[in-house]
């Protein structure tokens, strides 16, 4: 008995030994916080030398860090005190383009255990101006790009983290700014840990807020975001790996994008999500947009408490066909409750830098959706306690789609199309449109629109079992109008 | 290894002169910022007088916003602004020209060849220009009225064969599109939102054939504005939001 409390004694001294990792400080490397000294080699010293010892944390104090890529490697953490700013090189040639990875990034750690990045510190990638002397590189012919859209690759521009098949990753705390590319992305890692993370990524081309990949077992907590691209972004990139077992919670997001999104690259899968308590604002597109576009399976999604405030679009769920390769698409037993959303008249992201683009015109306000295709239907979504304050207003004359057999056959599949809530133009519908699927169950829902609209509230077209449950629609002038116009459907209305 | 170098710099080099020499011209390739924050005026003139220099081509904006003042066409040159692209006005007063009382994002005088074109935007920002205007009014720096200075967004004196097409006009600060002494215009799917500047979508004075077809005047005021001096005007499916069609019989 004693014997065995020794045991677990010294058992828990090694742990507590191994947690409470020695601190090793950045300036003892040479590193200089004058903001002027690229310190990139000094730094990496850093991080292998306390590799070499065991692990720890590369601490840096006040000050301003100029770097170029790190790797960061196993049992290391860097840790960034309040006023320390890792603060990015604006020379391209100062990164990176890893050959495994094949982007470029200011942080890499690869096939990495036990490594994170906490403190209440800045990464500050200071992208707009590295993404322009790229420009000038490609255009004086001494970098191979080219230039779609008038900017590099993504992949020639440097994120701020870039993690691959990494394990036990914790980033806490910091403050994450101005990345050229994407800002963050952990690609196929296995428990990773998000909390407390600040985000401002509006300083170029998409510039997303976090990019999950692939990844199993990970926690995104109290995260504030605001990106140009999309905000809370998970991607599978591999067809055979999948997101995985995930919680968000608390997480605040704004976007010239979409707030919530899964995709747009959607080969694998995303299943097993619990998200918990968003709220979205001044987002130029969907609050929540569900994408498998390139063969995912998407199944066992709860997402419960969205405020989705000044946000253009609240849903989209989408099936397509665009890089499937053979693989089947699926979207399957996905609850959305308890959700309160406006959207504006005027363009909700009016001011920020790099708003998104005003496409898909003409086009009146466009409704919530789920569109999955003739042979891949979108099954068994539940939309409960939900109030959608939408402006209404849609005017025939300037974009028109009418409830005719040929009007509602005349909205494309898009099969191939990148998915957007605006990729069909004009819809017939002012509140929420659905087409291909079945099990589709509103509970408690109000469709309200400030203005009159030509158009019905709700309209479904090839949608088998779906139930309206205690629904309301509040349209002004508009007594007596047949709010749900089901069009080669099976619909039950029950009060 | 310099050698290589070397290679891949002509290389890139040739590739570089070679779609220099291509009808197209990419915006960013004249340092034109797509952010929305960066003034580009004179980058954008100076991409059109190339152009032009260059006996013509397309000056092509992709997706972005595009910060300018006012810009000058220039004969065979066409604006080619793509979905997802605004070219956005700048608010001040200074960054603002045109002919003799006709301020303009976008203004030509007896050019030939012209155009302007895409699914794309261009943006007035009436309210933040006419702020600009006021108070350097006001101030006394600057002399007349308000309307002086109110900028078009497209304002074309004496120029042929010109095609405006696609485009969205939006919140100018005046009548969005000015032809005046003009021959030979086709204006083709253009959709004017005027909002609340109380602005007119058109106005033509002087010209021998325009046709407008397939336009959407979302205006305060009567769209319209012809004086009786044109002749060869056309008007077909130009509508308003109440769905009342537009045309110049008065």
């Amino acid at each position: 008995m004693n014997r065995y409390k020794f045991f677990i004694f010294c058992l828990c001294l090694i742990c507590g030994g191994h947690l409470a990792a020695k601190d090793y400080y950045a300036t003892d490397f040479g590193v200089k916080a004058d903001g002027k000294t690229l310190n990139t080699n000094a730094i990496q010293k850093g991080i292998d030398f306390v590799n070499e010892q065991g692990g720890g944390r590369l601490v840096f104090t006040a000050g301003n860090y100029l770097t170029g890529s790190i790797y960061l490697k196993s049992n290391v953490t860097l840790h960034l005190e309040e006023g320390a700013t890792l603060l990015g090189s604006t020379n391209p040639w100062d990164y990176e383009k890893d050959s495994y990875i094949r982007w470029m990034a200011m942080i890499f750690a690869v096939k990495q255990q036990n490594i994170g990045i906490t403190g209440k510190g800045t990464i500050d990638g200071r992208g707009f101006q590295t993404a322009n002397n790229m420009i000038d590189y490609i255009q004086r012919g001494i970098y191979q790009d080219p230039l779609k859209l008038g900017r590099p690759n993504e992949t020639n521009r440097p994120q701020n983290i870039t993690f691959r098949e990494c394990e036990n990753v914790t980033i806490q705390d910091i403050t994450l700014r101005n990345p050229a590319s994407w800002n963050q992305t952990y690609d196929q890692c296995k428990n990773l840990y998000v909390d407390g993370i600040r985000v401002d990524s509006k300083s170029y081309w998409n510039n997303d807020g976090i990019d999950i990949v692939d990844c199993d077992g990970v926690v995104l907590k109290n995260a504030f975001i605001d990106a140009a691209d999309d905000a809370l972004c998970f991607k599978s990139h591999d067809a055979k790996s999948m997101c995985q077992n995930v919680v968000v919670e608390n997480c605040v997001g704004r976007s010239s994008a979409s707030g919530l999104k899964f995709g747009t690259v959607s080969r694998g899968g995303f299943r097993n999500f619990k998200v918990k308590d968003i709220k979205i604002y001044d987002t130029y597109r969907s609050a929540i947009t569900f994408a498998a576009v390139d063969g995912a399976l998407i199944e066992n999604i709860e997402v419960d408490g969205v405020r989705s405030i000044h946000t253009g679009n609240v849903i989209y769920l989408r099936i397509g066909d665009r890089w499937s390769a053979g693989k089947k698409p699926v979207m399957r037993n996905i609850t959305i409750k308890n959700v309160y959303a406006e959207i504006p008249m005027e363009k909700p992201d009016a001011g920020y830098n790099y708003e998104g683009p005003i496409e898909d015109l003409p086009r009146n306000i466009s409704p919530a959706s789920i569109v999955g295709l003739p042979e891949y239907k979108i099954q068994d979504v539940t939309l409960q306690n939900i109030e959608i304050v939408s402006p209404g207003g849609g005017n025939a004359y300037y974009a028109y789609r009418g409830l005719a057999p040929a009007d509602l056959d005349s909205i494309p599949e898009m099969r191939t199309a990148y998915p957007e809530f605006s990729q069909f133009k004009e819809l017939p519908a002012w509140g929420f449109y659905i087409r291909h699927a079945e099990g589709i169950t509103f509970d408690n829902v109000t469709f309200k629109a400030l203005k009159k609209d030509y158009r019905p509230a709700v309209v479904t077209d090839d949608a088998e079992g779906v139930t309206f449950r205690n629904v309301r629609f509040v349209e002004p002038e508009s007594e007596g109008k047949k709010q749900i116009f089901p069009y080669k459907s099976k619909v039950v209305k029950l009060d | 290894m310099n050698r290589n170098k070397l290679w891949v710099g002509l290389i890139g080099l040739l590739a570089f002169v070679t779609s220099l020499s291509a009808k197209d011209y990419q915006a960013v390739m004249f340092g034109i910022k797509s952010d929305g924050v960066t003034l580009n005026t004179r980058s954008i003139q100076r991409a059109v007088d190339y152009i032009s220099e260059q006996g013509g081509g397309r000056l092509v904006f992709y997706v972005g916003r595009y910060l300018t003042g006012s810009v000058e066409l220039k004969s065979n040159v066409t604006i080619r602004i793509e979905e997802g692209a605004v070219l956005v006005a700048s608010p001040s007063v200074y960054d603002l020209k045109g002919p003799d009382g006709c301020n303009a994002l976008f203004y030509a005088v007896k050019q030939k060849n012209i155009g302007i074109g895409g699914k794309g935007i261009i943006e007035g920002r009436s309210a933040a220009v006419r702020a600009s205007i006021e108070d350097q009014l006001q101030k006394g720096h600057i002399q007349g009225a308000v309307a002086d200075y109110e900028p078009a967004l497209v304002c074309l004196e004496g120029c042929k064969e010109v095609k405006i097409e696609q485009l969205t006009l939006q919140d100018a600060g005046r009548t969005a599109e000015v032809y005046k002494d003009c021959r030979n215009v086709t204006v083709d799917k253009v959709v004017v939102h005027g909002g609340t500047s109380g602005q007119k979508a058109v106005s033509v004075s002087g010209c021998d054939g325009l046709e407008m077809t397939d336009c959407y005047f979302d205006v305060e005021a009567e769209p319209l504005q012809t004086d009786g001096t044109s002749r060869r005007l056309s008007f077909m499916n130009c509508v308003t939001p109440d769905g009342k069609k537009v045309s110049c019989e008065k």
